[in-house]
């Protein structure tokens, strides 16, 4: 018998949009479609569709003919933005044998699964025919087993729902498999979960989220937490509930989907009845036992299958019914109490996001700095899965933070890394989390903490905080990079340090400046932030904070870029590694332009005053090298000139960058050198504005070729002299003595 | 997971066969891959198995390539487009050229020695380069791209018994593939036998490697879900001696090797699987191919991979071999010929899913993407008089 032969003609008049389709299936089987009225909204065409059967007939007897009769359901009001409905024809046809088909009772057409996520999109971009080839598809790999999806697997039902429900597939399947009842008495598990309601969420999103199991032992306490944080809690959005889990005591295999669902307690007590479930014994213990602290019961329902579940690790399907209880009291359980069915999601956990990514960020990560671009980039590790993150960060999160920091208001007031913490452990509801908040300054977080970690990741943008990370001894497996938007946020820097901190995170942030004059990007910045105006915002009575212009964009884009960066840099395996300077370019002209460029580092050559001064030299790859070869092609007679690069007075360190050989006006005998000055003073005064007033003149070199491994007389004096003038800036006094083989510092404060 | 298939190339007069096991493991039956051009009627071979074969660090490569016999048209296309010499040797002009590397090629030096043709000579060289590797214990001999296995005995001219390790003969079974011990997939090996060596009409009768492929749904099925035979260009008398051998060893029923859901018709549906040539002088079929045809199971097919059958003389393929087939078969649908599926203008390879009830004809599973569409510069660059 055919559903059809019961339905009659259509005569009303058809929307043309919908004509167009059927003269599309008529060209398609070469036939005439028939019209019939569906119900009121809908119409539905009968169709035949020609199949492929395998040689001896359908994998496992299924009744799928090689003409299988169908009927296209198609609203009159809704189509096309509503896909057609493909419908078996057949009374008979067998539904409770076949997957990707959804609910539907035993006097209403089988109704086809046939394509992922949401089929009106699907529709918005194919035709009517393919909707038709799809079905084709569907019924052949149906009459072929290949409608599992992946090899040898069982398809969970198709339902429709009203609110999901998140889980972790494994707990249930454990407490199944391993028949943990709450007493030995039942086939059922209390279990802890949380269910989120709000008025302004609508119904159907209603959530409920399981945490854990409740074992016997530990009812009572369950039960007075559960208590607790349900009277603390006012807005009662999210309350903590307790939910069942049942299964049945038969081993037997259910290989048949259900027709139908239940929808109030007396459907739902018949249909777990028939599935060997005492439901009123169990909801007997639970009212015992004072678990009936919610006006929902939420029941899960474990269904043995034949085969393990499409996409899990286990072979039981399971689904959530909710029952509002408001009448129940034990023993009387009303049997039109309204029950609604809950749609599976696996909790967010590591390996989701480790798959959904498609990253394996498995290095534990301290950022210092939770602001704006920190925020985010922490944001990016967390949502792909790193399951160790810390956060250093002693400042508020204030109302200005909202335009560009990743938290929302309701964390204001908070520490930055707490709320950042609280939120991105959120993220992974029923798993522990490695995400501490260090709500303070990194310079008293004790040294030892950081031997937790592979990396740090500095995104403070503060000086303070590079001389501590520079000069700090830090674990020697720890990677140090830092990172900071500059020039309007046109310009994102991210500095990676090298094998052994050489070159160390100061060496890269200095020698960056240093790069102005070769990098056009660079030097805009660089002549940009000498002229850089600083902002005070007024953010709250007393209280005010100093920061950039910079859009939102700017700072996400830069962050996702660092991100990126910073993960691929972890998973490099090579035991050395040379330091890098990334430059994240973006331009708001006309066409937004964005580039990048980078430049390797090679580990500096690093020396130590020869006069006690506790001052060291970190001189650029390759200069020191310079220097003696200079040394040595003079033969006897001496030669110099000055050293660019800066100081630092809080970390005693002098980088050197470059250096100026002997000036015209120069002269240099076996005893002595005298360095001259012409254009030098332009020179110099060209390195300093090209880099914003940073890099300049640092020092003096000249060689001894004869060895003389210490300051002579004259260089004495000369260095009294020199002090007088450099104290002025201010800046150490810095001669380098170099031999045929050495380099030799002399710095003075 | 890839689905156990069966695809049987549209290459007119030839044979080209792609085995699909669901682990990705590859198996192709001879080659004729010819030149394409924009003429849709011969189906672009390479770029089809391009598609469906596995890819190691970015070369595309076969686990298992069985060429059955030398016959040009089963072997067209081999030097071109197969990876030849040291697979460690595999240059980015190869792998611009997208050749195909063959990890383990099965080798009859009997057979060999009939024919010759540049892409015969190629395959012959490649697995004598092979043969010497393994002959002198070569460090590398068991790398993807050396391994070889000989199929049936040697010529009198060759001598590679100490290579017997690496032989499989008519009677035996084979289930190692590409160093892989398959559970669900095995394949008997019927030919080529040693009378093909002594035969006083050795010179007269053609022959080829002949196999069943098995599969089974599970490794513990007491039946196979699918059983294929390839026959190559193997005539009347060499079915023979395979009914023959098959049945006096019990084979027929121990190992079910004679039964078939798919058989591929010998020699591209010619007259010569059922007799001597011209038909007209010997019209009656040999018992023997009558026999060995009786074996089909429920709903088996015979596939003509060959050129349109007309109604005419012509051998291969000819037109009452194809009539004997449907006899046979009771069903005129269960007869396909490669260069008629779909469409004679559009021919496209005839592909066989292995379900656990026998083979099934896969559906094409394509669909229009995109709602929208624009024309061509047809119109656009058409001059059109308005009023």
């Amino acid at each position: 018998m055919q559903y059809s032969h019961r339905l009659e003609l259509y005569t009303d008049e058809i929307p043309q949009v919908i004509s167009n389709s059927i003269q599309e299936i008529e060209n398609f089987t070469n036939q005439k479609a028939l019209v019939l009225k569906y119900d009121s909204e809908n119409i539905a065409i009968p169709l035949n569709i020609s199949i492929n059967l395998p040689s001896r007939g359908a994998v496992g007897g299924i009744d799928i003919g090689n003409v299988e009769p169908m009927l296209l359901k198609i609203s009159l009001r809704k189509y096309p933005f509503q896909i057609p409905e493909l419908l078996s024809d057949r009374e008979d046809f067998p539904r409770t044998r076949l997957p990707h088909l959804y609910v539907s009772k035993e006097s209403e057409p089988a109704r086809l699964c046939l394509v992922r996520n949401n089929p009106n999109e699907w529709y918005a971009n194919h035709r009517i025919t393919d909707l038709l080839v799809v079905g084709q598809q569907w019924l052949f790999k149906a009459a072929s087993g290949l409608l599992k999806d992946d090899g040898d697997e069982f398809d969970p039902t198709r339902i429709i729902y009203s609110g999901f429900h998140v889980y972790q597939y494994d707990l249930l399947h454990g407490l199944v498999q391993n028949n943990e009842r709450f007493i030995p008495s039942i086939t059922g598990a209390v279990l802890l979960s949380t269910y989120y309601q709000d008025e302004n969420r609508p119904k159907k999103d209603e959530l409920l989220k399981t945490v854990s199991n409740v074992p016997f032992i530990l009812k009572n306490k369950a039960i007075e937490v559960v208590k607790t944080i349900q009277q603390k809690n006012e807005v009662k959005s999210s309350l903590p509930v307790f939910s069942l889990l049942v299964w049945s005591d038969s081993d037997f295999p259910e290989t048949e989907y259900n027709t139908e669902l239940p929808k109030n307690y007396r459907e739902l007590k018949l249909y777990m009845h028939n599935h060997g479930i005492q439901i009123e014994n169990i909801l007997n213990v639970f009212y015992e036992n004072g678990f009936d602290l919610c006006t929902y019961i939420p029941i899960t329902h474990a269904i043995k299958r034949p085969k393990k579940i499409v996409g899990f690790n286990g072979s039981y399907e399971f689904i959530t019914y909710t029952i509002y209880v408001k009448e129940f009291t034990k023993g009387k359980y009303n049997d039109e109490a309204e029950v609604k069915i809950r749609s599976h999601i696996e909790p967010f956990s590591f390996d989701l996001a480790q798959k959904l990514t498609g990253e394996s960020r498995n290095l534990a990560t301290i950022y210092v700095g939770a602001g704006s671009l920190g925020s985010k980039m922490i944001l990016h590790d967390a949502r792909s899965g790193k399951f160790k993150i810390g956060v250093v960060d002693n400042d508020e999160l204030l109302e200005h933070n909202m335009a560009r920091h990743a938290l929302f208001p309701n964390k204001v007031g908070w520490n930055k890394s707490v709320a950042l913490v609280n939120e991105i452990s959120s993220l992974f509801t029923t798993h522990t989390s490695q995400y501490k908040a260090f709500e303070t300054k990194v310079e008293e977080i004790p040294v030892q903490e950081f031997a937790e970690y592979n990396w740090l990741v500095d995104s403070t943008a503060s000086t303070l905080v590079l001389n501590y990370i520079t000069k700090s001894a830090l674990p020697k497996k720890l990677s140090i990079a830092r990172c900071e938007l500059v020039n309007e946020g046109k310009l994102g820097l991210l500095y990676i340090e090298g094998s052994e901190r050489n070159p160390r995170i100061d060496d890269l942030v200095n020698l960056t400046y240093f790069y102005a004059n070769s990098y056009p990007k660079l030097k805009e910045w660089r002549l940009s932030d000498a002229k850089r105006e600083i902002i005070n915002l007024d953010v709250g009575l007393g209280c005010s904070s100093t920061t950039t212009v910079m859009s939102d964009e700017l700072v996400s884009f830069h962050s996702s870029v660092f991100s990126k960066l910073l993960h691929n840099e972890t998973e490099k395996t090579q035991t050395k590694r040379d330091g890098l300077i990334y430059m994240s370019v973006i331009n708001n002209s006309d066409i937004l332009d964005i580039r990048s460029e980078h430049i390797i580092v090679k580990p500096f050559d690093i020396f130590n005053c020869k006069a006690g001064s506790n001052w060291e030299i970190r001189l650029i790859s390759g200069l020191a090298d310079k220097l003696i070869t200079f040394c040595r092609e003079n033969g006897n007679r001496e030669t110099g000139g000055i050293l660019l690069g800066l100081s630092n007075y809080k970390t005693k360190t002098i980088h050197i960058f470059d250096i100026v050989t002997e000036t015209q006006d120069s002269a240099g005998t076996c005893s002595g050198f005298t360095r001259g000055t012409k254009g030098l003073p332009e020179y110099v005064n060209n390195i300093r504005h090209s880099t914003g007033e940073v890099i300049g003149y640092i020092g003096e070199w000249h060689t001894h070729p004869m060895n003389l491994e210490k300051l002579s007389e004259r260089d004495l004096v000369t260095i009294e002299e020199l002090k007088n003038i450099n104290m002025k800036v201010p800046i150490p006094t810095c001669a380098i003595i170099v031999t045929n083989s050495k380099i030799l510092p002399f710095i003075f404060d | 997971m890839a689905q156990t298939s069966i695809k049987y190339y549209p290459v007119g007069n030839g044979d080209n066969t792609l085995i699909t096991l669901n682990d990705g493991t590859s198996l192709l039956v001879d080659c004729n891959i010819r030149e394409c051009s924009d003429d849709k009627s011969i189906y672009d071979v390479k770029s089809d198995l391009l598609g469906k074969l596995n890819k190691r660090n970015n070369n595309p490569y076969l686990d298992v390539f069985i060429l059955t016999h030398g016959d040009w048209d089963h072997c067209r296309g081999f030097n071109k487009h197969f990876y030849q010499g040291d697979p460690k040797n595999y240059s980015d002009s190869d792998r611009k050229e997208n050749r195909i590397i063959i990890d383990e090629m099965w080798f009859s030096p009997m057979i060999a020695e009939e024919h010759s043709n540049d892409d015969e000579d190629a395959y012959q060289k490649e697995a004598e380069r092979r043969l010497e590797l393994h002959k002198n214990k070569s460090s590398d001999k068991d790398l993807p791209g050396n391994r070889i296995k000989i199929v049936g005995y040697d010529p009198s001219n060759k001598n590679y018994s100490d290579l017997n390790h690496l032989r499989a003969i008519p009677g035996t079974i084979v289930s190692d593939f590409n160093c892989k011990k398959q559970s669900t997939f095995s394949i008997f090996i019927h030919a080529p036998f040693k009378e093909h060596l002594t035969s006083a009409e050795k010179d007269k009768n053609s022959t080829s490697i002949v196999f069943q492929a098995r599969f089974k749904e599970y490794s513990f099925s007491s039946d196979f879900s699918c059983l294929a035979i390839f026959g190559g260009d193997s005539d009347y008398y060499s079915w023979q001696i395979i009914l023959e051998k098959t049945r006096k060893h019990q084979n027929d029923i121990k190992e079910k090797a004679l039964d078939w859901d798919l058989f591929l018709a010998p020699h591209h549906c010619s007259w010569t699987y059922f007799n001597n040539t011209p038909q007209k002088d010997n019209p009656k079929p040999q018992n023997s191919s009558l026999e060995v045809l009786s074996y089909k199971r429920k709903g088996g097919k015979v596939i003509s991979s060959s050129k349109k059958i007309m109604n005419n003389d012509d051998n291969p393929p000819h037109y009452q071999a194809k009539q004997e087939y449907i006899k046979k078969l009771g069903n005129t649908s269960d007869f396909l010929n490669t260069a008629i599926e779909p469409t004679e203008s559009e021919p496209k390879p005839i592909e066989f899913i292995i379900t656990s009830n026998g083979p099934v004809r896969n559906m094409d599973t394509k669909t229009g993407h995109a709602i929208t569409s624009a024309g061509g510069s047809g119109a656009a660059s058409t001059i059109i008089k308005q009023g």
